[in-house]
């Protein structure tokens, strides 16, 4: 099947979106270069993925009639296979006799830098050098490669494509491609590219092969990758019946195990029907749960193969029989409980923390014990500010323990620590 | 599609010296025989390959396919095969399956790529010079040359073609005369070449049934490398370095 991206790749460097300064700068510079007036040998394109700098590079190629030559991230580029794919094609003439010139493509150079590719990027070096014909890099982030290797190009930036200009060209495409598409959901998957229109279009046609989007069919385009291996995960463990397949699945899994056994247990109910079944495997999560748990205060790693194999195969092997459905696993309630309680819990903290200075007690003690009472306390205006000055509670501490009055309580407490007699104070009124 | 040969060292030296060039190739397997044109990554060498049905001893098509496969791994494949080799697509999926018949029976099965390439076109060049030599003579003096450069200087002056090369004071000179040739269409042509392609190339020689080539040159022009055999043809296009002197 053939790509959208390459389908409505743009044959003109005017059907580029975006970036136009740097379009008009990258084709003046190929004549500067075939006139032998270009002051750098080489051009650096970088900028954001999806931002057009393979499209321009392409465009650029076609609308001179130059013939193309590129590599990719995906081939091997050491030192000897960037001599053999780049450099002849720098240093040899055309198979045809009666071509007006070629364009050398390198992408993601940025990735040639310290990865296996040993000596690649001194190979490219050379090769700018040398080239007779013009050589166009491509980047990510242009200030991740060394200096001198810079010092060899003309830097030329991608912006991301205004999310305006991105929903321009899902329209066009999706009319073209006879998709009925909400403009609504159009929209949404123009802002959520954020610039990147490569990934705007391949999310347009994941989404528009049924030729209709409506707003509904959005919610598989924001599941993130590691979501799509939890999921994985999760299938193998719940539908298989063997010890091993289930371990496997543990281990492949990019995550750590106290994230997986939260996913385990949060989804378990969903999968096993059968009551005893779900018994069963809640017994092996509990036990599971006991070694994570010695595990954390204790950091007694040894154990973390008995705790992984319980909520793996202990809960693989806890069903009678298999259950054919699908199920569109959730998110672990506790992770999203996290997440809304973040800001109170680290605000408790922060308050916690000034009472353990002043009544010298840990401050896990503080926020078990003083806290409540304190919370008492607040209710008189006059005692809150008193204690607000001495623990030096600022307003958002206060609100905590007085949303409505946190404004008045506060001002009060600035003026007692203003009129305390602190070892300053003390001296200006002496002297 | 079922494809039958006894003859198969021949076809494993021919695809073995087409991996040089690209990894992944498209087979075309038409009522005429079997072929592949394709040309490598920095887009200065070009192979077309063409078998004719004849070479095979069973050739059944229902309709003309294209086959894009990952060439080292047909290669590898090929070289375990022995006796015969049967060529044959899996029904209905996107799989060439590779048999080894023989007092051992070998099953190979190897997936389909999409086929991204577009048909290339072969050069059109005029050629006024022509040089037709037993193979392992071109062979021998690619071998020679590349002792000494990394770009190899053939040339037809007079009655002779020459291969020579230089780096720092190091020359080497190959003469071979008119006489020893097996025709000579002359008109005086000079072009450069990488040697590491020509080395790649000049490999077609060791197989037994390829042993005439035919060198077509122009004055910086790219080199026509043509090997015939029965049934059996192997071209290669490869551009010539122009060079500033």
């Amino acid at each position: 099947m053939l790509l959208w991206v390459e389908k409505y790749r743009p044959q003109k460097l005017s059907d580029l979106v975006g970036n136009p300064r740097t379009l008009a700068r990258l084709s003046e510079w190929t004549h500067e270069f075939k006139d032998g007036e270009a002051k750098k040998k080489a051009l650096l394109l970088h900028g954001p993925p999806g931002s057009g700098k393979t499209s321009a590079a392409i465009a650029l190629s076609e609308e001179l009639g130059f013939e193309l030559v590129e590599t990719n991230a995906s081939d091997v580029r050491t030192k000897d296979a960037v001599e053999r794919k780049v450099g002849f094609a720098a240093s040899l003439a055309s198979l045809d006799p009666e071509s007006k010139g070629k364009i050398i493509l390198i992408d993601e150079v940025d990735g040639i830098h310290g990865r296996s590719d040993f000596g690649g990027l001194a190979a490219v070096k050379k090769i700018i050098k040398s080239s007779k014909e013009p050589v166009i890099l491509l980047a990510n982030d242009a200030w991740s490669l060394p200096a001198d290797f810079r010092a060899l190009c003309e830097l030329l930036e991608f912006k991301r494509i205004d999310r305006r200009a991105v929903l321009k060209v899902l329209k066009r495409i999706a009319e073209e491609e006879g998709v009925v598409a909400d403009e609504k959901a159009l929209s949404i998957i123009s802002s959520n590219a954020n610039g990147d229109l490569r990934s705007a279009i391949n999310d347009l046609q994941s989404l528009g092969h049924g030729g209709r989007i409506a707003v509904s069919d959005l919610s598989s385009l924001f599941m993130r990758d590691s979501e799509l291996s939890i999921f994985k995960a999760l299938a193998q463990i719940f539908k298989t019946d063997s010890c091993d397949r289930a371990r496997e699945a543990m281990f492949e899994s990019d995550e750590d195990p106290e994230t997986l056994f939260n996913w385990i247990s949060e989804n378990v109910p969903l999968e096993y029907e059968d009551p005893e079944d779900l018994a069963q495997a809640y017994h092996y999560l509990s036990r599971a749960d006991i070694f994570l748990g010695r595990i954390r205060k204790r950091q007694d790693w040894r154990l973390l193969g008995y705790a992984s194999d319980l909520m793996s195969c202990g809960v693989a092997v806890s069903k009678k029989r298999r259950y054919n459905k699908f199920i569109r696993y959730k998110y672990p309630q506790r992770f999203a409980m996290l997440a809304r309680t973040r800001a109170r819990r680290n605000l408790v903290g922060e308050i916690a923390t000034k009472i353990s200075h002043r009544c010298h007690v840990s401050s896990k003690l503080a926020a078990t014990e003083f806290i409540p009472l304190l919370e008492s306390l607040f209710r008189d205006v006059g005692k809150a500010a008193e204690l607000s000055s001495y623990f030096g509670f600022n307003q958002k501490d206060i609100e905590f323990f007085q949303p409505d009055s946190a404004k008045k309580i506060h001002e009060i407490a600035e003026k007692i620590s203003a009129e305390r007699i602190t070892p300053k104070t003390l001296q200006t009124s002496l002297f | 599609m079922q494809l039958k040969s006894t003859q198969i060292e021949q076809l494993t030296k021919v695809f073995e010296t087409i991996v040089n060039l690209v990894d992944e190739v498209t087979l075309k397997v038409e009522p005429e025989g079997i072929s592949i044109r394709a040309m490598d990554p920095a887009h200065v060498a070009l192979v077309d390959f063409e078998m004719k049905k004849e070479a095979f001893d069973e050739y059944k098509l229902e309709e003309p396919v294209e086959l894009t496969v990952d060439l080292k791994t047909v290669v590898n494949v090929l070289k375990r095969v022995e006796q015969e080799l049967v060529i044959k697509l899996k029904e209905g999926e996107n799989v060439l399956v590779i048999l080894s018949e023989g007092a051992v029976k070998k099953r190979f099965n190897i997936p389909l790529i999409e086929s991204a390439e577009e048909s290339l076109k072969i050069p059109g060049i005029e050629f006024e010079t022509v040089v037709e030599l037993d193979s392992s003579l071109f062979k021998n003096a690619i071998a020679d040359t590349s002792i000494i450069g990394d770009y190899a200087t053939v040339k037809v002056e007079g009655d002779a073609l020459f291969f020579s090369s230089k780096s720092d004071e190091n020359v080497v000179e190959i003469r071979i005369d008119k006489e020893n040739c097996i025709s000579f269409k002359k008109n005086d042509a000079k072009s450069h070449f990488s040697l590491e392609y020509l080395k790649d190339m000049a490999k077609v020689a060791d197989i037994k049934t390829l042993n005439k080539a035919k060198l077509s040159l122009g004055n910086d022009l790219p080199l026509r490398l043509e090997f015939e055999g029965d049934y059996t043809r192997l071209l290669f296009f490869l551009a010539p370095r122009v060079e500033a002197d």
